[in-house]
């Protein structure tokens, strides 16, 4: 019983974890873009808007990466690639935030 | 130029230019003339199909203006598009019947 | 799922059936709304037939000047803010509404006289224009994360229904007949390409018009109320709301602002005048652009000192990305639209519409023929295969229905507009038995024979229960109520068809002499 529950969970589980990737992990990607355009060099309404187009198709571009690449893991680290850039952006255009 | 004939001219030319290209394509020549017309023939009708459909776009800007006259021509194109489409399924269909 | 990688077509095959599947019914029904959604204002007023049949309303400065004369003596006396929707040549009403020390409230009246008009209660076409992207009895915030996630899988289902069938692209001038599967990919092909600008467009567009609500990460992370205002401002203006207490006095003549206005944009732009109480006492006039002279919402407006009359602030211009918002939110909405562009708009969503339904049945199709038991098919099958009965033919069942309560319910029932409304779900749900408890085939056919009735006869209902029936506004030049009766006929002459052909459908099993192109094959 256990044993076959187990197995079930382990052959679903890259599935699984490709959907979050795509549902969760797209999202946040897409919510770093809208937040990243405020780096740009344009007044602040225009940054935001920017971001807020630019983040649908983010996330529809995130989920078709997740499930055209080959392996779940590659899937993430993809994900994570793509942030990791979009981040440095949020913190460089949140500095002119407070003033 | 009025609205009225703006469209008519827009939809009139995006029919003309989906016919030749429809022309163009092997399997309705077959259909049409019951056999394969000449390269260059095929050519000069694709050649022609194009211009026609990418001239419908300036007579649209220039009889309704630049948004509304793109916004027309994508409506056109695809309503143009799609009465050849069933145009020739009814006559494939009537070949056919008869056949 | 490492053992084996599969092809990037197969991966891309499944990510658009199971995006599909899942979202379809509910895209459905928020496509379908939204398609007759174009006609929004055409529906309206036929669902009120004791308005007078548009007029030539006088020019919009001495219009306005007597809607604000009519709030300020009968209608609202103690408003705090007035907000005045002038006639257009789709609405001939005005439309108003205000807020006072009781909340908020809104009329209707008659351009002429600036009295309340009498017509029936309804919400005529908002209603299915608000059920598209709000739903209904749900929390509005609920049924627009419900469309907005459905949205989002349609923009991924078109994706990846691009790169599964690039080829349709080169030879989507062919379908083959009589194939039973193959012609039901034909078919949703065909629909997909010939529309695919607007499909992507409207999907993408759709996501667009609700944007704060879905991404708000980046407006939150301004701090700013200034730049969040702005913002909003970009999208729909509104003058900042009124002091609590105290009504607006000493208010300057309308017409001359009205007239400034015109003078700016031209005659025929002006479309609503509001009017609010300010934080100094006096008083602001905002007065906004037609959203027919542009296809970008992004608003107009003119800001008037109440009391003097001086211009404070004239808004004319928006940022790139500002102005993109503007274009596609226009784009979605289509109000700039004349009426051959709005037919297009008609015919292109409902293209759309048809190609979610014919993505269903090719489910159950491409499936039907791999069923162990045609007979007693699994359970997964059998819920597709009634839930695409109750929405495909139901859906349209229950909008007819609801232009019969329209015509039937009398006009004193109290609250009428939402009998109405419970009236179409009732039907609707009522529908979803029917197609439970029948056999498939059966189910279809009778669902799209009485969408079909249910069409065809509104124009004789409404030939009984109105004076602007079909003879009468053909030949009197009622080009609306023609027009719409007339519609109706056509919508039911494409169910009957559609009933006919399923009805003479052989199932594919049964080889040879087999007709194809009609919904749903049989058990």
């Amino acid at each position: 019983m256990a044993g076959s529950f187990l197995h079930a969970v382990r052959a679903h589980a890259p599935l699984a974890s490709r959907i979050i990737a795509a549902l969760f992990g797209g999202y946040a990607l897409a919510a770093l873009t809208s937040v990243a355009t405020l780096a740009l060099p344009t007044n602040r309404i225009d940054a935001i808007f920017a971001g807020m187009l630019a983040s649908f198709l983010v996330y529809t571009a995130a989920i078709v990466w997740v499930f055209a690449v080959r392996s779940a893991r590659r899937a993430w680290a993809g994900l994570l690639l793509a942030g990791l850039p979009l981040l440095a952006a949020c913190a460089w255009g949140g500095q002119g935030l407070s003033v | 130029m009025t609205p009225a004939i703006s469209h008519t001219l827009v939809l009139a030319i995006s029919l003309a230019g989906f016919v030749c290209l429809a022309l163009s394509m092997n399997r309705h020549q077959r259909d049409e003339f019951g056999r394969a017309l000449s390269a260059r023939m095929t050519w000069w009708l694709r050649w022609l199909g194009w211009v026609l459909v990418t001239l419908a776009l300036p007579v649209a800007i220039i009889g309704l203006g630049t948004g509304f006259g793109i916004v027309a021509w994508n409506g056109h194109i695809s309503l143009a598009a799609t009465v050849v489409f069933v145009g020739l399924l009814a006559r494939s269909r009537r070949r056919e019947i008869k056949g | 799922m490492n053992a084996k990688p599969r092809g990037i077509r197969q991966t891309m095959s499944d990510l658009h059936i199971w995006t599909g599947l899942l979202v379809s019914w509910i895209l459905y029904a928020i496509f379908l709304t939204g398609t007759v959604s174009y006609f929004r204002d055409e529906i309206s007023v036929w669902m009120r037939p004791e308005l007078p049949a548009a007029s030539h309303p006088s020019a919009a400065p001495e219009l306005a000047q007597r809607m604000i004369d009519a709030m300020s003596k009968t209608h609202a006396p103690g408003g705090t803010m007035w907000s005045i929707r002038l006639p257009t040549p789709r609405d001939p009403t005005v439309f108003v509404f205000w807020r006072d020390e009781s909340g908020f409230a809104s009329a209707t009246l008659d351009p002429a006289s600036g009295a309340r008009v009498s017509a029936r209660d309804t919400k005529g076409g908002d209603f299915f224009f608000s059920f598209h992207f709000n739903l209904h009895y749900i929390p509005r915030l609920w049924g627009r994360w419900i469309a907005g996630v459905s949205a989002m899988f349609m923009l991924v289902a078109i994706v990846s229904g691009v790169i599964t069938h690039k080829k349709i692209f080169t030879d989507f001038f062919t379908f083959r007949w009589g194939k039973g599967q193959r012609s039901w990919l034909d078919g949703h092909a065909a629909l997909s390409v010939l529309g695919l600008p607007f499909h992507f467009m409207v999907t993408y567009s759709g996501l667009v018009t609700l944007m704060v609500l879905y991404m708000p990460w980046g407006m939150q992370s301004v701090a700013s109320p200034e730049i969040q205002a702005a913002v909003t401002n970009e999208i729909r203006f509104k003058l900042p709301a009124p002091e609590p207490h105290g009504a607006v006095t000493a208010l300057t003549a309308i017409a001359p602002l009205v007239q400034q206005a015109e003078a700016r944009w031209g005659r025929g732009s002006v479309r609503s005048v509001e009017i609010t109480k300010s934080a100094d006492n006096g008083a602001r006039v905002a007065i906004t652009q037609a959203q027919s002279r542009r296809v970008s919402t992004t608003p107009r407006y003119l800001v008037f000192d109440g009391v003097s009359g001086e211009l404070v602030t004239a808004k004319e211009h928006s940022g790139p990305a500002a102005e993109t918002q503007g274009v596609f939110y226009g784009l979605h909405m289509g109000r700039f639209a004349d009426l051959m562009t709005r037919w297009l708009y008609f015919l292109s969503s409902l293209a759309g519409t048809t190609m979610i339904a014919s993505g269903l049945v090719l489910w159950t199709v491409k499936r039907r023929t791999k069923l162990a038991d045609p007979q007693r098919p699994y359970f997964g099958f059998r819920l597709v295969e009634r839930l695409n009965i109750a929405t495909i033919a139901g859906l349209p069942f229950a909008m007819a229905g609801m232009l019969w309560a329209n015509r039937l319910l009398p006009l004193n029932v109290p609250g009428r507009a939402e009998c109405e409304i419970h009236l179409f779900f009732i039907l609707w749900a009522l529908m979803l038995f029917h197609a439970a408890l029948r056999p498939p085939k059966r189910a279809w056919v009778e669902q799209f024979l009485a969408t079909a009735a249910a069409l065809a006869l509104l124009p004789a209902l409404n030939l009984l229960t109105t004076t602007r029936g079909l003879p009468g506004s053909l030949t009197s030049g009622d080009f609306l109520f023609a027009g719409f009766d007339l519609a109706l006929l056509a919508l039911a002459a494409t169910s009957l068809e559609i009933a006919r052909r399923t009805a003479r459908h052989q199932p594919r099993q049964a080889k040879k002499r087999r007709r194809a192109g009609s919904v749903g094959e049989a058990t």
